[in-house]
């Protein structure tokens, strides 16, 4: 472990960016507009500059070298073995390292783009404040060397991303849509906070309260013996309990089932907030903690098949919804949810170098996209709804409306689509076979069905990914003419291009997510996979552990992530075992790689099947979605996608009505004011007549005064004597 | 004896308040600012308090004690003049100094009528209030603790809102009630103890009677307990004794609700703390579940019941009763966390709702109406007004890097952490106050804040001014940094927290002997051991 004093400046320069905004908004001195979207911008270069130098050093020292600084001790309560320390300070490990960068550097190109979006915004150097904040809350999640520090980021970036989707907060919607947000990141928060209380309780057991990952890793084997009894539940292994509780965190701010029902609402904000904090970053950061906590759940079993099970199952629901959605940033919200989803899904079955490598792919291509729809909203003067859109890139190359828009949009739609040779291909296919090809331990055949899901789940996302597109970029356009539904039009010559310093970031992005594919690019095609190959000494910790516990005999088969790294001689940790193994590898190798040739093949087929149907559907028969008048008349299954299954009606009635009737009615109007005020004022009634008629004691009548008396004398007399 | 700080701080105030009867009662202006000047003053002299404090022992500092009263028979004085702080109550003296000016301030246009009247009581209650914590005697705790309610029925009597009477003596019903249980069990208390001492001793002196009246009998020990805590449980206000609270608060000035839920709702926690807990450490820990259900019932309930109030200061004070129930459950959770969290909690209770007394009353200066439905969209009007709203609104919430986590997430954690059976569950219960803060807290703040402007009246409300900010930013500034660095005042706790621990320790053994309920398996047991 390396000291450094350079990671701090990495949350460090954003905030000093916000400081310098922020206390121009405050005394309302707005600096020039473009200052404030420079110092902004200039603040993340600054970070990612830093992150880049500290990448640098950091691929220089050995496999599982890291840097560690402590910025001060934060919280301390307690003494000796009661001592619970929460230290501020930060770790710059490869998993770190690797999501510093990627937030980092796509959270600047998003911040350029901004400057162009904003340009008009009277609230521009709040906005920047506010973006900035975020960058600093982010960078705390992913940099923390211990649990608290993450949680910080993690309610911080719940913080910006409410104040961001209410940043035109004078639309009551728009502010409960961010209210929404943080509301339902906070019942997230709920089970984080549990589970943290788990692991501090156990961490107390096995002696000494921490939750830095360092210290939890070292007590893992400890932790992992010891169960919890929750009276009228059951007894569970304190392992599981941590890693479900910790997951219902995950499931809020990363948008999973049954959580994931404000990210659709938050497209209320800005899209580049979108892009950013609703797509690229912060909703991964579940998926980062679960790899973070790898160590955890590669030995908690079935908290692990919960995450691949919602995340199958959160991939597959969100991408269905998406195919009927008319809101282009809708579509794409409900794209994320489904692509999260991919990523539990990797996470969940133990390969976690694979799910952070899908969330770094899906950060460029769908921050890209985002961006993208940013642009055609802007060119189309706040259109946000495909049906008015169309022919944005046709004609010869001179000839299209939005050159580098479509072309970027149409390149990173194949990416998210699952065709070769993009990096979207190459991520959610490692995913898919994993999930495929790793037993599960709990039960036996439910790998195969997350891996249904997620096949699913992909061709619903060609399909709607293309149905989108070819509605926005394609076909002749629809935005010109007024209509019964839609009042307002916009002439066609009308729709321009965006400034240069909108698109190029997004042709920045498209190189990012084109040339990544080759960077974790699959065994297939090289044999190396060089992101596994750098994670795995911080994400595969775990599987070392367990590999520990199990001893050598079959230590390896549970993971076939593990296998495939065994297979490597350079890879540390499991490598130990690898000698004993490897013959039987070798065999088992060659089958494995066929099957793996094969399902690839289905994939790639599902994918372009998607893509087909899509173009076919929409691009050659150019079926036209619904009008909002004819939106009435469509059947069953496409109302009950239309509107998304009526989740949110649900939730409304069967949780937020009732617990507001019951609280107004029950627990204010009748408990409070007739049950307690009641008797506190019937007590205060009677009190009033007792000393009235106590009052009639008081007689002026010297005898009866002289008769009391001896009665009391008498009582206490006979107290003393019988007492 | 050495330079008497605590006499100078305790009395300093009333004789300040004294100096405002020579001032001609038509010049507003200048009672206002002697009554302010005074109020610095004492907070200038409180803040060495805090830097020469001897953060490594769990003793009582800067103690005074002269013999006050003496009885028939006894060589010693059974009253004592006695103030000492330590760690517990050097933070809460603070607050009573940091909050006083800055009501004083808040009160300058807010008061227009008996303004001198309103001087006095105020300067009077922070005498009253600052021995209350610093009183180290139940007989000058009473007379200190009585002192108290009499400006605070006058501030809520006579410059309260229109139904101030009722709102009075439902306070005064309350109050005198639980009054009237502690003055009889400190005597029975002082009997008790001068039975188990064989007739020798009548003290009233806390430090002797921390040694002795833990060895009564439990039986004894439950029935004085239930006599403290039922008088400090009015106080804090625990559920279901609280519904004097909102009618107290909704009628009493700002300034009088700010004094209320920052400084006098802690005199109920702080006599848990100081009197109830550590005298009778055996029916502590045999109330826990008790008092545990009944902390986490007010979490749950205040914030469900403040979710649905029309009115916002009705509102601020049901989430009053959320926030001391976070309180309660900490001190009885009965670990070091939990009890540092506790009190950690009082301070930011202090600051976050205080805030929100002031900010309210800010508003209500300038429309006269506190109702949620009269007002919407007010960030585009005021937006500086805005931004401090939400910043305390934050720190209510218990947003990380703002006071309230730091106090929330110790009480949650201690709570989880505690020996009795039924910890996890109550930890898992006080935690879902966690998400229904943010919910009545953020929904309130979007019905007032965001939306368009619908109602015209509120267009024209000026911004804040500069008095305002002043008295606004010191308490932005101790949000942030309790948030960011509650190191200091953590540490200068810890020994006092240590100390009170101590008393419960053989307790609680004994009582839990027979093994948690959580189980581990036998593997475990000889790893870690």
């Amino acid at each position: 472990m390396h000291s450094t004093s350079l990671i701090a400046l990495i949350p460090l320069f954003p905030l000093l960016g916000v400081l310098v905004n922020g206390v121009s908004v405050w005394r309302r001195k707005e600096l020039p507009r473009k200052t404030v979207g420079r110092i902004a911008a200039g603040s993340v270069f600054l970070s990612a500059l830093t992150a880049t130098y500290l990448f640098v050093r950091l691929a220089q020292l050995p496999d599982d070298g890291k840097f560690h600084q402590v910025v001060f001790s934060w919280i301390v309560a307690g003494r000796d073995a009661d001592l619970f320390s929460i230290p501020f300070a930060f770790t710059f490990d490869r998993l770190s390292a690797v999501m510093a960068l990627t937030v980092c550097w796509v959270g600047f190109l998003i911040h350029v783009y901004s400057i162009g979006y904003m340009a008009e915004d009277p609230s521009v150097g709040r906005y920047f404040t506010y973006l900035n904040l975020f960058m600093f809350a982010m960078l705390l999640l992913v940099l923390g060397s211990n649990l608290i520090v993450l949680f910080i980021g993690w309610e911080g970036v719940g913080l910006c991303s409410y104040l961001l989707i209410g940043f035109w907060f004078e639309d009551n919607e728009k502010a409960s849509a961010g209210k929404k947000a943080f509301i339902v990141n906070r019942i997230g928060d709920f089970g984080f906070l549990l589970g943290m209380f788990f692991l501090t309780w156990g961490m107390a057991q096995v002696g000494g309260m921490s939750l830095e990952y360092d210290k939890l890793q070292e007590a893992i084997l400890k932790l992992k013996e010891m169960a919890v009894t929750l009276p009228g539940f059951g007894t569970f292994p304190l392992l599981e309990i941590v890693g479900v509780c910790m997951f219902i965190g995950a499931t809020g701010k990363s948008a999973q089932i049954p959580l994931y029902i404000w990210l659709p609402d938050a497209m209320a904000g800005p899209t580049p907030v979108s892009a950013l904090i609703h797509a690229a970053t912060m909703v991964t950061a579940g998926v980062y903690m679960v790899a973070r906590m790898g160590f955890l759940y590669s030995l908690a079993p079935f908290a692990s098949t919960v995450v691949a099970l919602v995340g199958g199952l959160t991939a597959l629901f969100a991408a269905t919804i998406g195919i009927a959605q008319n809101d282009i940033k809708k579509v794409l919200a409900y794209s994320t949810v489904s692509q999260l989803g991919y990523m539990f899904m990797g996470v969940g079955v133990g390969a976690y170098s694979a799910g952070i490598f899908h969330l770094v792919t899906h950060a460029f291509f769908k921050a890209c996209l985002f961006l993208g729809s940013g642009a055609v909203i802007m060119a189309c003067h706040h259109e946000q709804d495909i049906r008015r859109m169309g022919a944005l890139w046709t004609g010869r190359w001179s000839e299209k409306k939005m050159k580098w828009t479509g072309l970027t949009f149409i390149l990173a739609t194949l990416c998210i689509a699952g065709l070769p040779p993009f990096s979207g291909f190459v991520s959610k296919d490692e995913i898919l076979w994993m999930a495929f090809s790793t037993p599960n331990s709990v039960y036996p055949t439910v790998h195969k069905f997350i891996w249904g899901l997620g096949v699913a789940g992909a061709f619903c996302t060609a399909f709607y990914m293309t149905r989108l597109t070819v509605l926005t970029f394609g076909g002749e356009y629809r935005g010109g003419e007024h209509s019964h539904d839609f009042h307002h039009a916009l002439p066609h010559e009308k729709v321009h291009e965006v400034p240069k310093v909108m698109w190029v970031p997004l042709v920045i992005l498209m190189v990012g997510f084109v040339s990544l594919g080759f960077l974790g690019k699959s065994r297939i095609f090289s044999g190396d996979n060089a992101f596994h190959h750098w994670l795995a000494p911080v994400v595969d910790a775990g599987s070392h552990e367990k590999a520990l516990l199990e001893g050598p005999a079959g230590a390896l088969l549970p993971a076939a992530g593990e296998a495939a790294a065994a297979e490597d001689p350079g890879h540390g940790a499991v490598a130990v075992h690898e000698p004993a193994e490897a013959p039987a590898k070798e065999e088992g190798g060659e089958a494995e790689h066929k099957l793996e040739m094969m399902l690839m093949g289905l994939s790639v087929a599902v994918a372009a099947l998607g893509v087909l149907l899509g173009y076919l559907v929409y691009g050659v028969r150019k079926v036209r979605p619904p009008m909002p008048s004819e939106e009435k008349s469509v059947g069953p299954a496409h109302k009950a996608l239309l509107n998304k299954y009526w989740v949110d009606e649900i939730y409304q009635a069967l949780i937020v009505n009732p617990i507001r009737v019951a609280s107004e009615s029950l627990l204010w109007k009748i408990f409070d004011v007739k049950v307690v005020d009641g008797t506190v004022n019937g007590v205060a009634r009677t009190a009033k007549e007792v000393s009235a008629e106590g009052l009639k004691l008081q007689n002026g009548i010297v005898t009866s005064y002289a008769f009391y008396m001896v009665l009391g004398v008498a009582v206490v007399l006979g107290y003393l004597i019988l007492g | 004896m050495s330079f008497p700080i605590l006499s100078i701080l305790t009395f300093f105030p009333i004789v300040g308040a004294l100096s405002l009867l020579l001032i001609n009662g038509e010049n507003k202006q200048r009672l206002r600012q002697v009554a302010f000047w005074v109020s610095m003053v004492e907070f200038a002299v409180s803040v060495p308090l805090f830097f020469w404090f001897n953060s490594t022992t769990p003793d009582m500092q800067f103690v005074e004690k002269i013999g006050w009263i003496w009885a028939f028979g006894q060589s010693e004085p059974i009253v004592h003049y006695n103030l000492g702080v330590d760690g517990i109550s050097l933070l809460l003296v603070l607050l009573t100094t940091f909050l006083t000016p800055i009501v004083l301030l808040s009160t300058w246009t807010a008061v227009e009528k008996r303004v001198k009247e309103f001087m006095f009581a105020l300067l009077a209650l922070e005498t009253a209030m600052i021995g209350t914590f610093l009183a180290l005697d139940l007989f000058l705790f009473y007379v200190f603790w009585e002192l108290m309610l009499v400006p605070m029925f006058l501030i809520i009597g006579v410059w309260g809102g229109e139904r101030r009477i009722y709102a009075t003596i439902k306070f005064f019903i309350y109050t005198m009630v639980g009054s009237v249980l502690m003055l009889a069990a400190i005597l029975y208390l002082v009997w008790f103890n001068y039975r188990a001492s064989g007739g020798q001793v009548i003290t009233f002196d806390l430090l002797s009677l921390y040694q002795t009246a833990p060895t009564l009998a439990r039986s004894v020990q439950l029935w004085l307990f239930a006599a403290f805590a039922f008088s400090f449980a009015i106080k804090v206000p625990m559920f279901p004794l609280h519904t004097w609270l909102p009618d107290a608060h909704v009628e009493a000035p700002t300034a009088g609700s700010v004094i209320l839920a920052g400084v006098l709702l802690k005199m109920g926690t702080y006599g848990f703390v100081r009197f109830a807990m550590p005298l009778f450490p055996a029916a502590t820990v045999a109330a826990v579940p008790f008092m545990s259900i009944l902390a986490v019932i007010g979490i749950i309930y205040g914030a469900l019941v403040a979710m649905v109030q029309p009115d916002i200061k009705k509102l601020v004070a049901y989430s009053s009763v959320s926030h001391l129930g976070y309180v309660m459950l900490g001190l009885f959770a009965l670990t070091a966390q939990g009890i540092s969290g506790g009190i950690y909690q009082m301070l930011n209770h202090g600051l976050s709702t205080g805030g929100l007394f002031l900010l309210v009353g800010v508003i209500y200066e300038r429309r006269h109406t506190r109702l949620i439905s009269e007002f919407g969209g007010l960030t585009k009007i005021l937006p500086v007004y805005a931004v401090v709203f939400m910043i305390v609104t934050l720190s209510s919430v218990g947003l990380p890097l703002t006071n309230g986590f730091v106090g929330e997430f110790l009480i949650l954690v201690g709570t989880f952490l505690g020996k009795n059976p039924n910890a996890k569950l109550f930890a898992l219960l006080g935690s879902l106050g966690v998400v229904l803060g943010a919910v009545y807290m953020l929904w309130m703040f979007q019905r007032v804040m965001f939306g368009p402007v619908t109602n015209e009246k509120n267009r024209n409300m000026p911004d804040l001014n500069k008095r305002e900010l002043a008295y606004l930013i010191p308490l932005l500034v101790f949000i942030m940094l309790m948030g960011v660095y509650p190191k200091p005042f953590l540490s200068r706790m810890e020994p006092s927290v240590q100390h009170f621990l101590k008393r419960f320790e053989a307790v609680q053994e004994a009582q839990y002997a027979k093994g948690p309920v959580i189980a581990r398996t036998d593997s475990v047991v000889k790893e870690v051991r």
